[in-house]
């Protein structure tokens, strides 16, 4: 097993003058698990590349760094692809071949291992990871935490000693997320593989972390473990605040630094008893929405894609406000899309009726890629209008309007995406999964378009797994369950009923606090009662 | 290298461009039976090959797979699905964008390669080498007619000259396997009728080549060259162009 | 007896290569007839009712129809059965050559049916890997892509529409231009993706030298026994063809040699070459009603 050095490192991509990355020291010994976070465009990815050189970006790089007691760069390129693996964010493109048993061959091959020798090791790796029912099944027929999982165990099939990992999960649904973290977690407890990775979601791998690294604009800011780097958060790490997990954050806001700082949300709650020992207030009372005409209503909406399939959708009824956030939850596979595109007029229901106003409806699809047809950013807001600066001043995209739609970074193509949809000048504004994939700060930001727009008097529907986001962000909250709707309240009353399917901040304090559901209510209970 | 290299280069062109009348034409003069079709498709196995083998034999980065594995399966989408009528495909306007961008080499590729994919979904049949000789061709006589002249960026120069090569030489070979199939006896009446059989079929998939390529032949080569330059791929292609 | 689907990629191969050939060349009737039956019990075993379609509307209006038309254009032969209006006359032997030449291509398009049905990508990719790495792996990524790329297409046409700038007028150029539209935004998300994958092959030890191609296929003995039942097949037939017992004239009148033991025994080899693949299907089956 081999550490990884690295001393005085430095990098600038070609004709930028900002460094990329600024004075990297770190060291990861074997075994380890360390986790690297930090806004997006803080230089996570480029540091992650230059640990796996075949991928390192051109550019000038000052220091050094080692893999052993060798230069990394010098390292020939079969050493390389055993021994250091590496797994992307995108579950669809690192796939390469058509038939999942040939996917985990491919490394090996190009290794020049043996057939029967690769027989064995497709089958641990199939045996491992759970996937042996695919493995003669055609990969674009899994799911895209099966991909993701596939891809993991196509690198693991080399016996890699570093795994490094780029913000894996980010594209997948919570409970595919949480699974493809738990093997992840597995991997490095049981075989001692050193973790390498970069998320935007840390609640569910602080736990498993031996050692954060914090980086903001190119630089560590932070070397640690999770709990030491909580209780800085009300300090120098106050730039992170918004992408820690909630019980870090509630502990941060409180001030209260006499206990160390939890990390799961069992630390939280044990923290929240010791702190809070017999409560007087024990409940946040909401004033009741006021009642908005009505933007759009469903009535008994049933739809199936094919004949011979079950109906995916069996009677959604629902009414939808003007100037308010409507969130559509629900688990994977539940039809929240289909109801989407039903809504957008995109698909027909097979019966019932949508009854809505002569209005403009708008959709921001998931793959916001599929929007740009056009060299530049600008020419492609032209497409839709001549009038495209107020739009892109509200998305903040005006530095980028003469960039190419496909080489600005994700979180930009989002914005400018939201821009052209914004340009429709809908009345009714859809949104499929708008946050998968947002750093925390970019969700604040894009949260406050969408409250603006709200306020217009615009009616906004998302669509979302992204609880947290939902509970603070959005007006009213529906569940969508075995196609139906099953459940629909304001938001945070929404929340404040669930045991499960809720937001860590209640998770933590509902054996304290009757319904207490963003960190900030959580927080005003306490002030209240500490008083 | 590079004489060499062009010798055989025009070797096999000449080789590729008689192929076809010659297996016709030989098959019924001096066989007058089946062995003519086998013999064809031998010829045209023959023809192919070369391209593949040269392919196999070059060092090509990982980008350069990637991207003609791509292109190739845009080529058999459009193929395969899209248009509610039956001959509007945009399969030959991909395949010869491919061409003029990325070289002939690479172009008479992704012809044949599409092809060959697409049937594999499908199905093969005794067409399927004819198929391939015809689109790959189309890709690479696109590909060596705009090889460096800057005519590929006028819109109707490219798309009629496109649509006129898939007319005549994608719809000569791919019709040439019905004629060598169904055809028991020869005679010029016989073979005219199935060739003008295919006739309309030809013209409304040239047609809508044409079209596609006048309307949307510069976007699409903009992306192309795009890429090429962003990555600096098939730049040997490019360079083996310029000496020619 | 395991069937014939199972067998290694290479068994299969050279199966079908000697079926399509020799039905293509062979216009003898006890051929003929031998390579139509056995592909069409064969192609009916594999596919049931499809198999049948197939012999119904595809075979049989084939064979009438190139049988009516040579019929009709062709006038050689000496068995005058009629006199055709335009005072050509309609012979025998130019109706049978036509029904000749359908029954040929009849046969010839059953055995790709069932080629197509028994010889899978997959199949096709290990026979391409030994000789040609590149182009294999070339295609099992295009197959790879294809399915993923239809599944974009689809969204971006949903994207398009659900922004109102995808409606179409329904004319052929409309359609034309909506199509356009799709495919140059699937070239750019193609082209993207096409070079994210070439970093993950990159990091997997693409260019890597010596490589080896796995494969899920082992050659087993029976593939060794069926094999070589089919070369052995293989040689008595184009023995016999030396011989001349396919022999055949159908022009200007009917002549094939002189049945003889020797002819028979080709005959016999002929069918039991072109029956393997169903013999090793039903005898499969068999075994099954044995064991349960």
């Amino acid at each position: 097993m081999e550490s990884i050095k690295i001393k005085n490192f430095s990098f600038s991509y070609p004709l930028k003058n900002e460094k990329a990355l600024k004075n990297i020291n770190l060291s990861v010994n074997p075994g380890e698990y360390v986790v690297i976070c930090g806004k997006s465009g803080c230089g996570k990815t480029t540091l992650l590349k230059h640990l796996k050189p075949v991928l390192a970006p051109h550019g000038e790089r000052k220091g050094e760094i080692l893999f052993g007691s060798k230069d990394i760069f010098t390292v020939p390129l079969r050493e390389q692809t055993e021994k250091i693996g590496y797994v992307m964010q995108d579950p669809d493109n690192q796939t390469v071949t058509d038939k999942v048993f040939h996917e985990i061959a491919f490394g090996l091959e190009n290794l020049g291992l043996d057939s029967s020798s690769i027989r064995l090791r497709a089958a641990e790796m199939a045996e491992y990871f759970g996937i042996s029912s695919l493995f003669e099944k055609d990969t674009a027929k899994l799911s895209g935490g099966q991909k993701q999982l596939l891809n993991l165990a196509s690198v693991m099939a080399m016996h890699p000693d570093i795994l490094i990992l780029d913000e894996p999960v980010s594209q997948l649904d919570p409970v595919a997320a949480s699974d493809f973290l738990g093997t992840v977690n597995k991997i490095n407890k049981e075989l001692g593989v050193t973790v390498i990775i970069t998320e935007h979601r840390l609640e569910e791998i602080f736990p498993a972390a031996d050692k954060i690294i914090v980086m903001d604009k190119g630089e560590i800011k932070y070397s640690g473990t999770p709990s030491d780097a909580g209780s800085r958060l009300s300090g120098e790490l106050s730039f992170m605040f918004r992408a820690f997990p909630s019980p870090m954050r509630i502990y941060s806001i409180t001030g209260d630094n006499t206990l160390p700082c939890p990390v799961t949300v069992r630390d939280g709650r044990q923290w929240l008893s010791s702190l809070i020992n017999n409560p007087t207030e024990t409940e946040i009372i909401r004033e009741k929405q006021k009642k908005n005409e009505k933007a759009i209503e469903l009535r008994d909406i049933y739809f199936r894609y094919e004949k011979k399939e079950e109906n995916i959708l069996k009677g959604v009824s629902a009414v939808f406000e003007e100037g308010k956030i409507t969130a559509v939850l629900g688990g994977n596979g539940a039809g929240k899309s289909t109801l989407l595109n039903i809504i957008g007029g995109i698909y027909k229901p097979l019966f019932g009726k949508v009854k809505k106003k002569n209005i403009k409806i708008s959709l921001l699809p998931q793959q916001v890629q599929s929007l740009f047809t056009e060299k530049t950013v600008k020419e492609d807001l032209l497409r839709i209008g001549k009038d495209y600066k107020e739009a892109a001043e509200i998305t903040e995209i005006t530095r980028i309007l003469d960039c190419h739609p496909y080489d600005i970074s994700g979180g930009e193509r989002q914005r400018a995406a939201l821009c052209k949809v914004l340009m429709t000048d809908p009345d009714v504004l859809l949104l499929d999964e708008p946050t998968k994939g947002m750093d925390a700060e970019f969700k604040e930001a894009f949260a406050s378009v969408l409250k603006k727009l709200a306020q217009q008097g615009k009616t906004v529907i998302t669509v979302s797994h992204d609880i947290e986001f939902c509970a603070c962000h959005c007006h009213v909250c529906m569940m969508l369950f075995d196609g139906k709707i099953v459940s629909s309240k304001e938001a945070k009353e929404f929340f404040a009923g669930n045991m499960f399917y809720t937001t860590a901040a209640h998770r933590m304090s509902r054996n304290i606090f009757k319904n207490a559901v963003t960190d900030r209510e959580v927080y005003k209970l306490c002030k209240k009662n500490l008083k | 290298m590079q004489k060499k290299s062009k010798v055989k280069f025009i070797i096999n062109l000449v080789l590729l461009c008689a192929a076809v009348p010659a297996a016709v034409i030989s098959g019924f003069f001096f066989f007058g039976s089946r062995q003519y079709y086998i013999l064809s498709a031998v010829i045209i196995a023959a023809s192919i090959l070369p391209f593949f083998i040269s392919f196999e034999r070059k060092k090509s980065p990982s980008k350069e797979i990637a991207v003609l594995a791509s292109i190739t399966a845009v080529a058999v989408i459009g193929r395969a699905a899209f248009y509610s009528l039956p001959q509007i495909k945009p399969v030959a306007a991909v395949v010869i964008v491919a061409a003029v961008c990325f070289g002939y080499e690479t172009g008479f590729l992704t012809g044949a390669l599409s092809m060959f994919l697409s049937d594999i979904f499908f199905g093969f049949g005794i067409w399927t080498p004819f198929q391939m000789l015809g689109l790959g061709l189309t890709g690479l006589i696109c590909g060596l007619i705009f090889r460096r002249s800057a005519l590929k960026y006028n819109r109707f120069v490219l798309g009629i000259t496109g649509g006129i090569v898939t007319f005549i030489v994608y719809g000569f070979i791919a019709d040439s396997s019905s004629v060598l199939f169904l055809i028991p006896d020869f005679s010029w009446a016989a073979v005219l009728s199935v060739y003008s059989a295919g006739i309309l079929y030809n013209a409304i998939f040239a047609a809508a080549t044409a079209v596609l390529l006048i309307l949307f032949g510069k976007t699409f080569i903009e992306k192309l060259r795009r890429i090429k330059n962003k990555y600096g791929i098939f730049k040997l292609a490019g360079e083996y162009n310029e000496k020619y | 007896m395991r069937s014939f689907s199972t067998c290694h990629p290479a068994t299969n191969f050279i199966f079908y290569m000697s079926a399509v050939i020799f039905g293509m060349i062979f216009l003898h009737p006890v051929f003929l007839c031998i390579s139509f039956l056995t592909s069409t019990a064969y192609n009916i075993k594999l596919k049931g009712a499809k198999g049948l379609k197939m012999l119904f509307f595809l075979a049989v209006p084939l064979t009438l129809f190139t049988g009516i038309v040579n019929g009709l254009t062709s006038h050689y032969g000496i068995t005058v059965l009629a006199s055709l209006p335009d005072g050509n006359s309609l012979t025998l032997e130019s109706i049978v050559y036509g029904v000749v030449t359908g029954l040929t291509a009849s046969a010839v398009i059953t055995w790709f049916s069932c080629l197509n049905e028994t010889l899978t990508s997959d199949k096709i990719l290990y026979l391409t890997a030994g000789k040609m790495p590149k182009t294999a792996l070339i295609i099992t990524m295009a197959l790879r892509f294809a399915p993923l790329y239809l599944q974009k297409a689809k969204e971006i046409q949903q994207a398009q529409k659900g922004l109102g700038t995808g409606v179409t007028d329904g004319s052929i150029i409309g359609k034309i231009k909506n199509g356009g539209k799709i495919i140059s935004v699937l070239i750019s998300r193609a082209l993207e993706n096409g070079i994210e994958t070439s970093d993950s092959m990159k990091a997997r030890g693409y260019g890597l030298k010596p490589k080896t191609n796995y494969s899920n296929y082992v050659f087993t003995s029976y593939d060794a026994v069926i094999i070589s039942l089919t070369l052995l097949c293989d040689a008595f037939v184009i023995a016999g063809a030396a011989k001349g017992v396919t022999y055949v004239l159908y022009n200007p009148f009917f002549k094939v040699n002189q049945v003889t033991a020797f002819s028979g025994a080709v005959f016999i080899f002929y069918g039991a070459l072109c029956l393997i693949p169903l013999i090793t299907d039903l005898g499969e089956d068999l075994k099954w009603k044995a064991l349960k």
